[in-house]
């Protein structure tokens, strides 16, 4: 009688528990020492030189203070054959994150559309520094992107890294 | 004035009928990210450099006067419309636009910061509702433009000095 009654509280929790899909947010995924590990493990302060990063990053997107401040607007870019039309319209048609729930759930992804995206990115994805000349090219990408920051460098008189921040961009 | 005034009934008419419904800030609807008073609480006039700005802040969407003048911006969600019933229902995410404008004076300090905000409503630009997001979004903007002018006017007039 016992077992009943607890099949009876437990098969029901169980469905329940089921129905409920687990979600998550991309900062989970992409965390400050994952984003520079995986992406830019040349940024180095004391250490790296300009002429190092630039050789790996390309001209920045910005300078600031006569070159002494530089930015890099930085997307992850998983499409190296670029996002079609109809790729593109289907992530903005299946609400496809960034798409999915942003606006009533603030950014949370079910989980396994998220583990999807991640695995996809970290294994195709490139790095790709947006500017001014080439923004316009990469709307799509950049509309339906999911991992998108702001590197700043703070250099010395003998150009050699200073400082650093990264600014995550939310999707 | 008569358009302000019409837009005030409008919305008081909508909100008692029940067609709006505010929610607290949520999502983003342009901009590449929000920027909140707190992150900007240390913020001090002559202490805080550009530097630190940008370290802090990322780049700016947009800089003015040999970039002493910073602008950031972003829209996020305040409200929705609703409207129809049924299956015919349909909802306009009614946004909120935010400009947070920073000015550094000639030794790369923080010299004054500012929020401005006003509301946003993303539509079809070619519908009648359209043209209500590009009122407002007129109206933040022509605000930020007197911020940046207002001094670009009183510097000119101090160098005139």
């Amino acid at each position: 009688m016992k077992l009943c009654r607890l099949l009876i509280v437990v098969i029901p929790a169980l469905f329940l528990l089921n129905c409920q899909t687990a979600t998550v947010t991309y900062d989970e995924y992409f965390t400050e020492s994952y984003d520079y590990s995986r992406w830019l493990p040349m940024i180095e302060d004391g250490e790296s030189k300009r002429s190092q990063i630039q050789e790996k990053l390309g001209p920045p997107s910005r300078t600031f203070e006569e070159g002494r401040i530089v930015t890099y607007r930085i997307m992850i870019n998983e499409w190296k054959n670029g996002l079609s039309e109809s790729l593109f319209f289907d992530y903005c048609s299946s609400n496809y994150p960034p798409f999915y729930d942003s606006y009533y759930d603030c950014g949370r992804i079910p989980k396994n559309i998220a583990d999807k995206r991640f695995e996809s990115l970290n294994k195709d994805g490139v790095v790709l520094v947006l500017t001014e000349e080439n923004k316009s090219k990469y709307e799509k990408e950049i509309i339906a992107g999911i991992l998108e920051f702001d590197l700043i460098l703070v250099f010395d008189c003998a150009d050699i890294l200073k400082r650093h921040a990264l600014v995550r961009i939310q999707p | 004035m008569k358009l302000l005034c019409c837009l005030v009934c409008l919305t008081f008419a909508m909100v008692t009928a029940g067609c709006v419904v505010p929610t607290p800030q949520h999502g983003l609807l342009y901009g590449r990210g929000m920027i909140n008073e707190e992150t900007t609480r240390d913020f001090r006039p002559d202490i805080t450099t550009r530097e630190t700005v940008l370290l802090l802040l990322g780049e700016p969407a947009a800089t003015f006067k040999d970039q002493r003048d910073f602008l950031y911006i972003w829209g996020r969600i305040v409200a929705y419309m609703v409207a129809g019933g049924g299956y015919s229902a349909g909802e306009l995410p009614i946004g909120k636009t935010t400009i947070l404008l920073i000015e550094f004076d000639e030794g790369n300090c923080l010299k004054r910061f500012e929020y401005i905000s006003g509301p946003f409503i993303p539509s079809d630009e070619s519908a009648f509702w359209g043209r209500l997001p590009c009122f407002f979004y007129k109206s933040v903007m022509k605000r930020a433009d007197e911020w940046i002018s207002k001094n670009t006017i009183k510097d000119i007039s101090t160098q005139e000095k």
